[in-house]
């Protein structure tokens, strides 16, 4: 059954999120409580975290339709399609250049105006469906499908650019550039670092034997260092340049069952913060020498029977996760406890 | 652990992962492995289904005699059960034969229907969720 894991997003104290129950909510920290909610009509899971741009609140809904609210009120500055759908959106929007670029489940790329929702392009068909989001940089867009293709498609016009980097294995997760190298995890249990122009991966990761699961979270990296999350249990944290494990982190239950890791580490200054499904927090202090099996600075948990699949963010010290329970648990990482949490099941 | 659990862990990802490895086997052609699963259900099923239609047919060469006992005790009800039952043990019948085989078959359908739409992962988390059911060897799409 869908039932979407929208993340949480955060923006002038106001933190969007989409619900189980197809709502877009907005919940005002410092009263923390609802600020308002818009119902998708008719009721749509939501797979993707909302993405705010100047004064509005975009997301995208796995009945196929691109939402514009207004951050303030919540109501809907416009739609799109204006009457029916696109194919069913997973992987959340991207914004760039005034433009709002969407992946859709009909194997398309769309790229809209963000301020009147007007449609620029569509790509040509990229895969049977495309569930991971894309990723700009410059005037180029990259797409990963789980048919195991990298493309590289104009940002402009939505042409397919001649460059395409192909693996026999599907793509899981969606790509990330840093210095001209995307970084994908695979469904072959690989992390992989792929030069843009080339036909080969500069490396993949694990080198021999794969890891126990598949890299399902998009990786991050930041100052040449990749950290990437993995169904197994394990993040991984590894040399962007050399692909060397540098480190790793065994996230574990009381029974010493390992949690897989569902979503993307943040970085928050000199944080790394990992949540896993069980609603474990992670929070490691990069400033000091981490080796293997590092201990975290901090281990924190946001409660019995939780279970996270949502993206999650961090800011001045917080971190606001979503559970399938329709719950928004905040973290406060000093104080290493749940500070405060909101239900969105009720509409206030 | 919950029924669901114990459902998963012994009848239902067992046969996703059959599933899987014959897909893997017949050079990734998710049709065929179906098939080839299918037909592997039935052989495995067969003695049960054996037993199901011989009873099924028992019953059914009973039926005259059941009419006729019908007739005969027809405004006797508890009569008419008693000689049905010695009917039966006569004839070496358990009326309920055709239908123990048809529960124990069941769940083995159930099992191999969720097998496929779970292997079909028609909605993120159905694929998500074959990350948690797959052996390792299997998670490689």
């Amino acid at each position: 059954m869908a039932r979407g894991w929208s993340g949480t997003i955060v923006h002038d104290g106001i933190v969007y999120v989409g619900t189980v129950d197809g709502r877009v909510v907005a919940v005002n920290s410092s009263t923390q409580s609802q600020q308002w909610s818009y119902s998708i009509d008719p009721p749509a899971t939501i797979y993707t975290t909302p993405l705010v741009n100047g004064d509005l609140v975009y997301i995208g809904t796995y009945s196929g339709q691109v939402y514009a609210l207004t951050i303030i009120e919540g109501t809907d500055r416009w739609v799109y399609p204006r009457s029916g759908s696109i194919g069913s959106i997973v992987g959340s929007p991207v914004i760039a250049n005034e433009t709002i670029y969407v992946s859709s489940s009909d194997g398309m790329l769309y790229a809209l105006d963000t301020k009147y929702g007007d449609f620029k392009w569509k790509s040509e068909p990229l895969a049977n469906k495309l569930w991971t989001s894309p990723t700009v940089t410059g005037d180029t867009l990259y797409a990963s499908t789980f048919d195991g293709n990298i493309y590289a498609v104009s940002a402009e016009t939505g042409t397919l650019l001649d460059w395409a980097f192909e693996s026999e294995a599907g793509f899981a997760s969606t790509p990330v550039i840093y210095e001209d190298i995307i970084y994908v995890g695979s469904f072959d249990r690989h992390l992989y670092a792929v030069e843009i122009g080339s036909d080969t991966p500069m490396w993949k990761f694990p080198e021999e034997k794969p890891a126990d699961n598949w890299f399902w979270a998009a990786p991050i990296v930041n100052e040449g260092i990749v950290y990437a999350g993995c169904l197994d249990g394990r993040v991984y944290v590894i040399d962007a340049e050399s692909g060397e494990e540098l480190w790793q982190f065994e996230s574990s239950d009381t029974q010493g069952k390992l949690v897989p890791i569902v979503s993307s580490p943040v970085l928050m200054d000199n944080l790394l913060i990992v949540v896993d499904e069980s609603g474990a927090v992670y929070v490691f202090d990069l400033s000091t020498e981490l080796e293997d099996e590092a201990v975290p600075l901090k281990a924190i948990s946001i409660g019995d029977d939780v279970d996270v699949k949502s993206s999650f963010c961090a800011q001045e010290g917080l971190v606001y996760i979503r559970d399938e329970d329709n719950w928004i648990h905040v973290v406060d990482i000093d104080k290493g406890e749940v500070s405060w949490k909101v239900s969105l099941t009720v509409e206030e | 652990m919950s029924f669901i659990e114990v459902w998963n862990l012994i009848i239902a990802n067992p046969v996703l992962n059959v599933l899987v490895a014959l897909s893997h086997i017949l050079g990734g052609s998710f049709g065929f492995a179906i098939i080839v699963l299918t037909v592997i259900v039935r052989l495995v099923s067969w003695p049960l289904t054996r037993r199901q239609l011989k009873s099924s047919k028992a019953m059914q060469d009973m039926q005259p005699k059941i009419q006729e006992l019908q007739k005969k005790y027809g405004k006797n009800q508890k009569k008419l059960q008693q000689e049905m039952m010695k009917l039966y043990r006569e004839a070496g019948v358990n009326p309920l034969g055709c239908i123990w085989p048809m529960l124990i078959q069941f769940p083995m359908w159930i099992a191999l229907y969720q097998a496929i739409m779970s292997a079909l992962a028609t909605t993120p988390e159905s694929l998500l969720g074959l990350a948690h059911r797959l052996m390792a060897r299997f998670r490689t799409t």
